[in-house]
């Protein structure tokens, strides 16, 4: 299994579901599939109301049985620790992969938890993430934010992906915008005073 | 490292491989080349060896295919997911799928094929998944791989030999893991791609790159920069800077380097200097700045010290109040690991070690990724 680096933005966006559950205890093998199940238990709902309908909630979040295969291996034994969890919906189930952002909701900052319920929607469909995978990376539309963590961190878990969400600031131009603060301190340094 | 439940391995030594049908994003040729190298990683560290067959079963079943493909483990699309592969034994198991929504390179500029098969066939020779961030089992994709100076990690290397144990060959042929190019930052030339800059100025029209005793100092108009002794032309004027930039209106390049600064007009090194930051109103916390740049137009100098800046302001002579602010606040898409900046054509070209950035103060954003050295026409 190989996961693509993933901007938690991307992960929103790309996702049926976001969730916030807790995970109930050991997975079960599912006999005659290769697939195996967790049960969780669901606190809030994120992303999704509209694919579930009035499904109240999810019980399971079913995943590959084998590691190799993408499937999810979840290492807590704390059965009282909440987690964030994007998934895809199939068949009117939750599926998850290895390659899920899927991380202890207490692990996010504040900002990144409000930009999960909030922030990073405003942004789908509208502004992409592009990851820079080489050097030199150029930027293609109006509506991209380059994702630079890799390339300049060495790791996926960056500074950009911490910190920041990649929105429109007009109708016609997506930016970084940082999580931390409100926009309003932001001084444009075309228009500062002469 | 760790190997799968039971440590599943193939009880022989020669192993059969097809690639079953390709992606359109490659020629074959180079499909087979990759798929072929990444079996050598592994090759190398065992006793295994492989073989193509191009009808029939192999052991190992390499192809392509795009959401439901026929194991009920679907792929998603593009990203995510992008590939996977089965422990060894019959049928199904020793197989590799690629997830074809994945634009495939053999370059870095998109997923490249040869680092993902080579982490895949890992698994199909019967290794898990490693938490070693560095090793090639470590199920995130690294796009910032050096593919010219690849190599398996220890980790990689005690996994597979775990399950098939050392090359049978002579130890001679053994490749040693490279070493990292450890050059003497001083003798590094312009063209080498870990080049990164203590300080980056404008000077009338022309921009120096300074670099421990040296400088490199480069016309926007001409191919070749020149090289030169710091020394050689302002003998009081310290290595290793920190920071430099031009206020054009008075003509005066400003050094810094601790908490000190230095002005110079030219050739000529201006009287009264060196002072103190301090004497511009920065605080007395700050004893080093990381990189400043002057903007004619609103003349204001910027002064960054790690994921703050402050800014001065040259008409009053005086700090702006209400600084610093976050780098990440006014120039989002910069880090927070600012060696250098200059302006040149409306952007704001960021340092950072090896890498630089161009900012479009405009947009407020980030357009260009670029070497630091991409200057210097190499």
């Amino acid at each position: 299994c190989s996961c693509a680096p993933t901007h938690p933005q991307t992960a929103f966006c790309n996702s049926d579901l976001v969730i916030r559950a807790k995970f109930m205890g050991s997975p079960e093998i599912i006999e005659t599939t290769l697939y195996q199940r967790y049960e969780i238990k669901m606190t809030k709902m994120l992303k999704g109301f509209d694919a579930v309908g009035n499904a109240t909630g999810f019980r399971f979040a079913y995943t590959p049985a084998m590691e190799s295969l993408c499937g999810y291996v979840h290492k807590s034994q704390n059965r009282s620790e909440e987690f964030l969890i994007a998934g895809r919906l199939r068949n009117g189930n939750l599926h998850i992969t290895a390659c899920s952002f899927l991380v202890p909701w207490h692990n996010l900052s504040p900002a990144q938890q409000k930009a999960f319920v909030k922030t990073y929607s405003a942004g789908c469909g509208v502004c992409t993430v592009f990851p820079c995978s080489a050097i030199p990376c150029k930027l293609e539309s109006d509506s991209h934010c380059l994702w630079t963590d890799q390339i300049l961190m060495g790791s996926e878990k960056g500074y950009q992906s911490d910190h920041f969400a990649c929105l429109p600031r007009n109708p016609d131009l997506c930016t970084w915008q940082y999580l931390g603060v409100s926009m309003t301190r932001s001084l444009p340094l075309a228009k500062a005073e002469a | 490292f760790s190997t799968f439940p039971g440590s599943p391995k193939w009880r022989k030594n020669h192993i059969s491989y097809r690639i079953v049908n390709y992606t359109l994003d490659l020629p074959r040729e180079s499909v087979d080349s990759a798929i072929e190298r990444a079996l050598k990683v592994w090759e190398e560290v065992t006793p295994l060896t492989f073989s193509r067959i191009s009808e029939g079963e192999a052991d190992i079943m390499i192809s392509f295919a795009v959401e439901e493909h026929g194991d009920f483990i679907p792929f998603d699309g593009p990203g995510m997911v992008l590939a996977h592969a089965y422990a060894p034994g019959p049928g199904t198991n020793g197989d590799a799928h690629f997830d074809d929504d994945e634009r495939w390179t053999d370059d870095v500029t998109g997923t490249n094929l040869f680092l993902v098969a080579a982490h895949e066939l890992g698994h199909s020779l019967g290794l898990f998944h490693s938490a070693n961030a560095e090793a090639l089992m470590y199920p995130v994709y690294k796009s910032s791989t050096d593919l010219a100076r690849f190599h398996l990690s220890q980790d990689d290397v005690d996994g597979i030999q775990s399950l098939y144990g050392p090359p049978t060959e002579s130890p001679d042929v053994l490749v040693v893991p490279t070493k990292s190019n450890s050059l003497d930052p001083e003798t590094l030339p312009m063209c080498s791609s870990a080049l990164s800059f203590d300080a980056v100025s404008t000077l009338r029209g022309e921009v120096l790159f300074f670099k421990d005793r040296h400088f490199w100092r480069k016309s926007l108009r001409t191919p070749e920069p020149g090289f030169y002794l710091i020394s050689s032309f302002w003998p009081s004027l310290p290595s290793n800077m920190d920071a430099a930039y031009e206020v054009t209106n008075r003509d005066t390049v400003f050094i810094l380097k601790g908490n000190q600064i230095w002005a110079i007009r030219g050739h000529e090194e201006l009287a009264g200097y060196p002072k103190s930051i301090h004497t511009l109103g920065l605080p007395e916390t700050v004893q080093k700045i990381d990189a400043a740049i002057s903007l004619k137009d609103q003349k204001k100098t910027y002064f960054f010290v790690e994921d703050k800046f402050w800014r001065f302001d040259e008409k009053k002579q005086s700090m702006d109040p209400e600084f610093p602010r976050k780098i990440a606040e006014n120039f989002p898409g910069i880090g927070t690991k600012v060696d250098a900046v200059f302006e040149a054509f409306g952007f704001l070209y960021f340092f950072s070690g090896s890498s630089q950035l161009e900012f479009d103060p405009n947009a407020g954003k980030v357009t260009h990724i670029l070497k630091s050295n991409s200057w210097f026409n190499c």
